[in-house]
């Protein structure tokens, strides 16, 4: 166990929400398990489009 | 382009909710940061009767309704609330856990809003985002009468 993290249960209660437009926009979905927390593991979202 | 790029108004914010719009030219979008109160903190700051955390999920979708302007919105949520694919097409099975109520699922299917995390074909990796923190006392604090 890392110094700083917590040891119990664990459970999905962080999210992102996306319209539908963003939605289809959407290329990967991940979380920053690397990053400095207490008990809420950052999530990323990756997405992708071409500006015209 | 960068975050520098845009024209960033702050529609609305109270201590759980921040709705953001940004504008680059024709290109405008919005950042929403939401945390859900917890029905299990029963006493003590945090109290909050199902009735009133449902009332505080409704109030969030009356200020999408009145603030969101564009098809582009991405809503960075703290929800205290599990979601599985009753739910579809909103959100899929990936990582599901069953859900005790339907407040959550009720706010994404009103305002159209869908959970890429949930589908298996987007998320990589484990699902658990909170950790439940154990109640560590230690030792000497035990009175042994």
């Amino acid at each position: 166990m890392q110094p700083g993290h917590s040891s119990g249960s664990k459970y999905r209660r962080d999210y992102i929400l996306t319209s539908k437009a963003a939605f289809e926009l959407v290329t990967w979905v991940d979380f920053d398990t690397t990053f400095c927390h207490d008990d809420h593991v950052p999530l990323w979202l990756q997405v992708q489009d071409a500006a015209e | 382009m960068t975050i520098r790029s845009f024209r960033i108004t702050t529609q609305c914010a109270d201590p759980r909710r921040f709705f953001a719009c940004l504008e680059h030219g024709s290109l405008v979008f919005h950042l929403v940061v939401l945390h859900a109160p917890c029905l299990s903190k029963n006493k003590g700051y945090g109290t909050r009767p199902i009735d009133a955390i449902a009332g505080w999920w409704k109030e969030t979708a009356r200020l999408f309704t009145d603030h969101i302007t564009s098809d582009l919105v991405w809503v960075f949520v703290d929800a205290n609330a599990p979601i599985n694919q009753e739910f579809s097409p909103h959100a899929g099975a990936a990582g599901s856990e069953e859900p005790t109520r339907k407040v959550l699922g009720e706010f994404l299917q009103a305002l159209t809003l869908f959970v890429p995390s949930t589908f298996e074909h987007f998320h990589h990796g484990p699902h658990a985002t909170w950790t439940l923190q154990r109640l560590q006392v230690p030792q000497g604090l035990y009175s042994h009468q």
